[in-house]
Parts: structure tokens; sequence; C-alpha cells
């Protein structure tokens, strides 16, 4: 037993910082653009796929589409937000508009995904060598070590950038507070531009790192992934991407300890059940804040 | 517009009268009318259509030796198709056309369990024959109808058995049994959970998980903890991927793994070294050949196929065969019978049980119709590709039983 429940939660640490990756993406857009990106998934899924399609052409170890998959991402995000968002934020409910239009995104992206790779599932066959390491008593899958380290970076890296750099400090005070920071001059179009580019990027890496963890997907396995992201992003707290990490953390070790001692079939069950707790006791997240609207 | 009229406007453009009505001489009798619907669209399109070619398969055949004897004389077989769009609302009212306006003798089933639970009403009350291809669901054989065979298609709970006798053959003695909780996979484990303590076997895990579980991890090392020397985990092909990946990568050194889908094409191309020494299995592979006793074997079936279907954008399947093979018993039945009456068709039925063998496999039947041979042949994905471990009627190599370490790999 001991051994099951350390495998459960070094499992839950690695899966949970997946979850946490796409929870942050998630509700990084959420918190500055107020769009509520149903398509997020489909970003996920779209750089599995683009690590599929760089390794069975180019034979190009996913490794290596990562910086790929984050530059791509980015300026299709670029590209998709002036595309997309700038009239949609002029609607009465942008809230409720972005969530329709991304949801007929989510279904368009995994139309033209179907289309391309058709609807077979796909998996990258590739290993590190060794393909797993003895930690302790227990083996863990190299490509896991290899992601879980990955995530440990990325969400340094952007907690750095959102608390110490001036772009960072200015997406956080526009999610707090967006009206106020309009009146100092600094250009939300640009800045929510930004978001939007980051956000994908952080998705499309995200992706590269399922294939690697989760090694079969499919063009409609993108829904499960919003699914995920919006269960972390409530859970932690609407627009605060600490609060996505440390709840897709919490997120994935409830998941892999309950599969420890309980049926597999009741992991979502106990999922679920963390977080209609959480909105009961503390409806605003785990470390939500209420913002000046 | 008028019902009957309705229906003929829905199913014109894929109405085909598809071999052997046109080349019927004058002098000939009329030829023996076999109804038959097949996806267009949707969910069992793909399925649908690789069914009907094997049908059209057997047509060709029979049709090229004069057709059917019945009341003495020769008669040509015709399929009439019409489409059911895989809509289960559809199925009942296609299939009432195909009795009351087109007026065939008898009928093929839709593919599918859902399709034909939802054909079999319409054809039962309807008095007409119905032969079963592709649907596996024990409930339609519950239903006390009269008139339907599942010529080919192994019931559910039966599917998964030929690996639990495979296994048993090899010396396993304990098992870890996980599966989705879907019907299909439920079933199947059920059924073989089931002959396995039959069989004296210890089911060490007996755990389900939901659709859309992306981790293993946990399930698989359950499984090692208690006891397994074989793991048995039923899950649809990506899932199956993924298990096959994390069985490898969590270093769990089973004596054996079985994985249902591990012999599809898509899997072996998509897993690589994760799917070696999975066993699994399937009906239709180069090295599955039945001694047949009627019908074409395996080789000419697949001959036909590529003569008749030179552009078929896939080839031909399990689902292929198994059509095929309900063709050849179909014959049979009627050749038996010596009418198309669906009381002598049945009584036929259950007279050949246990005496045929197509390209398929064994036939046998009990009372409802219900099918409990043509099991598929367990596969072993070896370094150098796949062989049939059993049953040992087909089987092309002994099992690598224990399978090697990963160690030693």
């Amino acid at each position: 037993m001991e051994i099951l429940v350390l495998n459960g939660i070094v499992n839950g640490l690695i899966v949970g910082g997946i979850y946490a990756l796409i929870g942050m993406s998630l509700t990084l857009l959420y918190g500055v653009l107020r769009i509520v990106n149903f398509a997020h998934g489909e970003f996920v899924i779209g750089g599995s796929f683009l690590a599929y399609a760089l390794f069975s052409n180019l034979g190009l170890a996913p490794l290596f589409s990562l910086p790929v998959a984050a530059l791509s991402f980015f300026a299709m995000g670029w590209g998709a937000y002036y595309l997309l968002l700038p009239r949609l934020q002029k609607s009465d409910d942008p809230e409720i508009m972005s969530f329709l239009m991304m949801y007929g995104v989510s279904i368009a992206l995994a139309a033209v995904m179907l289309l391309i790779f058709e609807a077979d599932s796909r998996s990258i066959d590739y290993s590190f060598t060794p393909i797993s390491m003895k930690v302790g008593p227990i083996y863990v899958s190299t490509a896991r070590i290899v992601a879980f380290g990955i995530v440990i970076v990325l969400a340094a890296a952007l907690t750095w950038f959102l608390f110490r750099t001036l772009p960072g400090k200015a997406l956080r005070a526009t999610i707090m507070n967006p009206e106020a920071i309009k009146i100092v001059g600094v250009d939300v179009v640009k800045l929510s531009a930004f978001a939007f580019a980051l956000a994908s990027a952080i998705a499309g890496v995200t992706g590269v790192l399922v294939a690697l963890v989760f090694p079969a997907f499919n063009p409609f396995s993108g829904a499960e992934y919003s699914i995920i992201g919006f269960i972390v992003v409530v859970l932690g707290g609407l627009g605060n991407p600490l609060g996505a990490l440390l709840a897709g953390i919490l997120y994935g070790l409830a998941e892999q300890l309950a599969t420890v001692f309980l049926p597999q079939a009741m992991a979502p069950i106990v999922g679920f059940g963390i977080l209609v707790a959480v909105i009961l006791i503390r409806p605003t997240g785990l470390m939500g804040w209420r913002a000046q609207r | 517009m008028q019902r009957r009229t309705f229906l003929l406007a829905l199913a014109a453009p894929v109405l085909m009268v598809t071999i052997g009505a046109s080349t019927a001489s004058a002098q000939a009798d009329k030829p023996i009318r076999i109804g038959m619907t097949v996806s267009s669209a949707g969910t069992f399109a793909l399925a649908a259509q690789s069914g009907h070619r094997g049908a059209q398969i057997w047509v060709d055949d029979v049709n090229s030796r004069g057709g059917i004897a019945v009341g003495g004389k020769k008669r040509k077989v015709e399929l009439v198709i019409l489409d059911d769009r895989s809509d289960k609302q559809l199925v009942p009212r296609v299939y009432e056309t195909l009795i009351k306006d087109e007026k065939v003798d008898l009928v093929f089933g839709p593919f599918g369990s859902t399709l034909t639970a939802a054909a079999a009403n319409t054809t039962e009350t309807n008095g007409t024959f119905m032969v079963i291809w592709s649907a596996s669901a024990d409930s339609i054989y519950k239903q006390g109808y009269k008139y339907i065979v599942s010529a080919t298609q192994i019931a559910g709970t039966l599917l998964g058995q030929p690996a639990v006798r495979a296994l048993h053959s090899m010396g396993v003695k304990k098992v870890a049994f996980a599966y989705v909780d879907e019907p299909f996979p439920a079933a199947l484990t059920q059924g073989a959970i089931d002959l396995a303590k039959q069989l004296g076997m210890q089911v060490t895990m007996d755990e389900k998980f939901a659709k859309g579980t992306k981790d293993f991890n946990i399930l698989i090392q359950k499984a090692k903890a208690s006891g397994a020397e074989a793991f048995y985990p039923t899950a649809y092909e990506g899932d199956q991927m993924t298990i096959a990946r994390q069985i490898r990568e969590t270093n769990a050194d089973f004596k054996a793994v079985y994985l249902v889908y591990a012999s599809q094409p898509q899997f072996l191309q998509q897993s690589g070294k994760d799917g070696h020494y999975v066993f699994s299995q399937t009906l239709l592979h180069e090295k599955i050949n039945w001694k047949v006793t009627h019908g074409l074997n395996r080789a000419q079936m697949v001959a036909s196929y590529n003569r008749l279907f030179p552009n078929a954008q896939y080839p031909g399947d399990f689902q292929t065969i198994l059509a095929y093979g309900a063709g050849v018993i179909t014959e049979e039945m009627i050749k038996t019978a010596d009418s198309l009456d669906a009381a002598k068709l049945k009584a036929a039925a259950l007279k050949l049980s246990g005496k045929i063998v197509t390209a398929t496999g064994e036939y046998q039947i009990d009372e409802t119709g219900k099918q409990y041979k043509n099991e598929f042949s367990i596969m072993q994905t070896l370094p150098n590709g796949l062989e049939v471990v059993y049953p040992p009627a087909v089987a092309t190599a002994k099992p690598v039983y224990p399978v090697p370490v990963f160690a030693k790999r």
C-alpha cells in the first residue's frame, strides 16, 4: 500500500502540474480578457498534434517541438485575437458571447484536426532512454519526470513574469481593475492580444507535454482538457494564475490518491466533490480575489 | 406526401440492386431478394459499408455458381439495399419498407447492436427471417424473437472468453481485470471473468474506470500489487495505447497482458515497442486460416474483395469477413430448409449448428439464435510481427509465455 500511495503522490504531482498549466493559461485569458475559452482544450490538443506531425514527418523529438509549439501558437494566438476578439468586446455581454463563439471555434478546430489527422487515436512512438527511472521504491516514467521539470520551469517563469516585469504587472493590474489600467494609459488592446498569444503559447506547449504524459490523443480529446481547465480555474479562483497552479496540483493529487483507495471510476467524483466543497465554503476559489468591476 | 412515397424518396439515392438481377435471364426463376440496410452516413457508416462489401462478395460468389437451389430450381441472389443513416429511429421504418414494399424474402441485419435491436422488432412482427452479422448485445437474444440468427457475430459476453481460454492454456492462474464503464467492454469483461472463475483461475482485481480516464498508472500498479500474473484491461483503442505505454513505463512485468484491440493496424502502427508481446484478438488476418467447410477461404475472400472493390478506401476488415461468413451460412440455411419460410429457415439454422466452418470460423447457435462459436483468434505481437497463438486449429506459433521482462527486451 505504501508504494501505491507513493505512486499516487508522485503521479498526482506530475498530472496535477499538467492540469495546472492548462488552468494557468485559461485563467490568464479569463482574467485579462473576460473570455471563457471553450476551445482551450483544442489548443492543447493542437499542440499534441503539432508534436506528432513534427515527429512523424521530420523525426523531431517532442522536446524540440516545445519551442516550435510556443512560437507558432504565440503567433496564431496573436492573429486569432485580432481576427476574433476586438469586436466581441463591444457586445453587451462579452463573457456569454465569448463562450458561444469559442464553443464554435472548438467545434471548428476539432473538425480541422479530424480532417487532417482522421478520427483514430494517435500516439508519438517516442520514448526517452531509459524509459523510466527508479525513484526510491517506484518506477517513474522519464517522460513524466521531464514533463514535470518543464512544468516547474514554465510555472516559475510565468510567476516571475507576472510579478517582476512591467508587462506582467500590467496584466495583473488588468485582471484586478481593467478600468484603472485604461486610465493610466496602458494600451489595453495590445496587452489583451499579448495575453491571448501568451495563453495560446502555453496551451501549445502543454499539448506537447500531454503527448508525452498521456500518449494517446485524438481530435476530440480537447473537450476533456477544457473541462479540466475550467475545474482548475474555478477551484483556484477566477483569474488567478497562482491559484490555478495550486488548484491543478491539488486536483491531480486528489484524482490520483482517490484511485489508490477507491475504484478508479470514483476518481472524477472525488475531484468534482472537492470543487463543489470549495465553491460552497469559499466561492471565490482557493486564491480568488474580489476584483473591482 | 404519402408514407410509402416518402420512404422511397428517402431511400432512392442509395437504392441499389447490387448484383445479380440484371444478369438474370428471362427463363430463370426470380431471384432470392435479401434486404439489408447500410449506413451512408453517421457513426456506423464505415463499419456498415465494410460489412456490405462482405455481403456483396458472398452474392458474387453464389451467383457465379448459379445461385441457390430452392424447390429444385437454382435461384440467383439479389441484395436490396436501403440507407439507415446510422439512425435507430429510422431503421424500423426502412426494414418495413424492405419487407412490405420491396417484398424481400429475408433480411440481413444492419450494423451493430443498436440498429439490429431496432430492426428486430419489425422483422419479427412481420414474420421475416433476419440473419445477424454484427450485433453482439446479449439482450437481443433474450427478447424471445423466433426468427433471428446471429450467423457470425459472437455474443458480447462471449467475446472476451477466447483470451481467457488462451491464458488458461498457457498456465495463467491469477488475472486482474479492468474495463472502461461502457456496455461493450463491461459485457466482454463480465463474460471473461465468469469463464476465468469457471476454469478455476483467481480473479485478483475487477475494477472499472470512467470514460475519459487519461492516466492508468495507479490502475496498473494496483493490478500488479494484486498479485496478478496476467492483466486484462478492456477499453477502446486510444485508451489501450496509453495503457500499453504506461505498463512499459512503470516497468510492470506481468507474465501476460491482453488488450483486445492490440492487433488492429492502427494500434500496431502507433504503439511500436509498447505493443510487443501483448496478446489481442481479431477475425481477419493473413495468418488466420480456418479449414473451411463452406464458402471461400480467407485468401479467396480477400482476393474477391480486391477484385470487386479495387477502389475501396480501406482493405477488408473483420466486419467484411463477418458479413461474408453470414452470407455463406445463409446459403446453407436456405439449401437445408429448401424454402424461404422464416420458421423453416430457423429450423435449418439450428440443424446446421456445429456443422459449418467458414472463413470467419465455426458456427454454433442456440434456440435464441445467439452465436456461441465463431470466436476471435488470439494473436500475440512478437517483435517480428503478429502470430496466431490460439485456438490450436489456426495457431501459427506457440505463445511466448511468460513474456520477457522489460529489462531484457
